[in-house]
């Protein structure tokens, strides 16, 4: 089984020290090769962002039953082709136009509250795509809760289509305890479990 | 007397502890007796889900906090209050109480909490949770985790609880500190968060679903022998903090809960004539009624390496 860890906050890094002594194999998000990993044999990869993701995605559609873990979740909104299909991918798509028209329209002098207000569309309106994204893919209300991010939140947002889909499906399970430490063979999540794994997979 | 949170943040971090660590065939399981064994059995099971319905709620002031460094302290503590509960469910299986390896079901009155915590838990002001939680740990941590600690012979039951315990010192410094904090908002702020709570669907089914909760438990721990006057005295801890720190006392929330769990304690308050009556309503409550139960419910488990 492939394990996914990713952990975002600057605190839950220090979780991670115990990696110089793992005992499987440590690799970027970017560099792993999934064919290098062998069937039964559990993957972690730590830090959320587009590589880990897209990895979790590859891993499970080659077979490999995947967790992921992400105690500090970010905004995964649709990829958006040519044309936008569904409510999820409008929104988003009218999100990037209204921050490049507000963009252009930056020299037109405007009071101060007003630039703020209209400042704050673009990141609202993606926030509402992303919550159209998870409902549409997840049915289960935690795991839906358990993805949203903090409205504090001003990471940039992935872009995916499978994840949650997969999540959904439980071939890619979600762990969103925050990780306490690593050990010689897996990783300790703060619930007081140990999750076995043989391949750590960490943020570029 | 402010506390550094981000130090309580570090500390939370050294002090990490995991299943793994206790080795739970250790000699001493058979020192439950089996007029204890019945009893205990109840009691735990009420414990463990008591511990994972408080998750639940450590879960939704995460999302709250604006403090980011709060925040990641209310992230872990919901992680604390699972492992608490998964602790607390492997002495079980440690002492032959589960039927196989499946947690055991949880009292009608947890049933109906969890669902209401998992429905409203999110919309509550900070304020409110901010409040409960610290009376709840105090009861839990200052009278129940005591008493079990001096009750059971098993030496391991005092080994996993002092570690439970260590987790929730700090669980209860920093919701001391939160109270002070709350106390401390203007006062339209209270108004504003009273209003909320007024206005919530949310505050009528308080009542139906927190009174028989917490007869339920207060007679489980009774039953088991524990006197009274700890749970009082427990409870007045709660009460102090408000007497050392006039600031707390600003706080509409604080006051009400206060006088709730004075009444709770105390069996010959008229408020039991009520409780009772609840419970015993809640007690033929059609099991079939209930909706399939939150998917965090799945999450305790007694099994330290997955
Ligand atoms: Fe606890
Ligand atoms: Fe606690």
């Amino acid at each position: 089984m492939a394990t996914i860890a990713t952990t975002g906050s600057a605190s839950g890094r220090r979780a991670l020290d115990g990696i110089v002594d793992f005992a499987g194999r440590v690799v970027g998000a970017a560099d792993l090769v999934v064919s290098d990993v062998e069937i039964g044999q559990r993957v972690a990869c730590i830090g959320v962002d587009q590589a880990t993701i897209d990895a979790a995605v590859s891993l499970v559609e080659a077979g490999h039953r995947v967790k992921v873990f992400e105690d500090d979740p970010r905004l995964v909104l649709p990829r958006v082709g040519l044309i936008p299909f569904g409510r999820a991918s409008l929104c988003a798509r009218l999100a990037g136009s209204t921050r490049l028209g507000l963009r252009a329209v930056a020299f037109v002098p405007a009071p101060g509250a007003v630039r703020r207000r209209l400042g704050r569309m673009p990141s609202v309106m993606e926030h509402r795509a992303g919550s159209l994204h998870r409902r549409r893919h997840l049915d289960d209300r935690w795991d839906r809760r358990q993805l949203t991010p903090s409205r504090f939140d001003r990471r940039t947002p992935l872009r995916d289509d499978s994840y949650y889909r997969m999540v959904d499906a439980g071939s890619c399970e979600l762990i969103s305890w925050p990780v306490a430490s690593v050990t010689t063979s897996g990783i300790r999540t703060c619930d007081g479990l140990e999750h076995r794994a043989d391949w750590i997979v960490v943020a570029p | 007397m402010t506390l550094d949170l981000s130090k309580t943040l570090d500390r939370v971090h050294e002090r990490q502890w995991a299943l793994a660590d206790v080795d739970w065939d250790a000699p001493g399981a058979d020192r439950i007796t089996d007029e204890q064994r019945p009893k205990l059995a109840a009691f735990m099971a009420d414990v463990a889900w008591i511990e994972q319905v408080g998750a639940r709620a450590f879960a939704a002031l995460a999302r709250k906090a604006e403090d980011p460094v709060l925040a990641d302290l209310y992230r872990y503590f919901h992680a604390e209050e699972q492992r608490h509960a998964n602790a607390e469910l492997a002495l079980m299986r440690r002492w032959d109480m589960l039927d196989g390896d499946e947690p055991p079901e949880p009292h009608i009155s947890i049933r109906l909490a969890m669902d209401w915590l998992d429905r409203y838990a999110d919309s509550l002001p900070l304020a409110v949770l901010g409040s409960a939680i610290p009376m709840l740990e105090v009861a839990l941590d200052g009278a129940l985790l005591k008493f079990l600690v001096d009750e059971i012979d098993d030496p391991l039951c005092a080994v996993v609880f002092e570690k439970v315990n260590n987790d929730e010192s700090r669980h209860l410094a920093v919701g001391f500190h939160v109270l002070e904090v709350i106390g401390r908002n203007p006062a339209h702020r209270h108004a504003i968060d009273i209003a909320k709570v007024l206005l919530s669907p949310a505050i009528f089914t308080s009542l139906p679903a927190a009174m028989p909760l917490f007869t339920n438990a207060r007679d489980n721990v009774v039953g088991m022998g524990l006197d009274e006057r700890k749970l009082y005295d427990a409870l007045a801890r709660f009460d102090k903090v408000g007497q050392r720190q006039p600031d707390v006392r600003r706080n509409p929330s604080y006051l009400v809960l206060k006088e709730f769990g004075k009444m709770v304690a105390n069996r010959s308050h008229p408020y039991h004539v009520l409780g009772d009556a609840a419970t015993r309503i809640v007690d033929h409550y059609p099991r079939r009624l209930l909706k399939s139960p939150p998917s965090w419910v799945d999450q305790l488990t007694a099994e330290p390496v997955v």
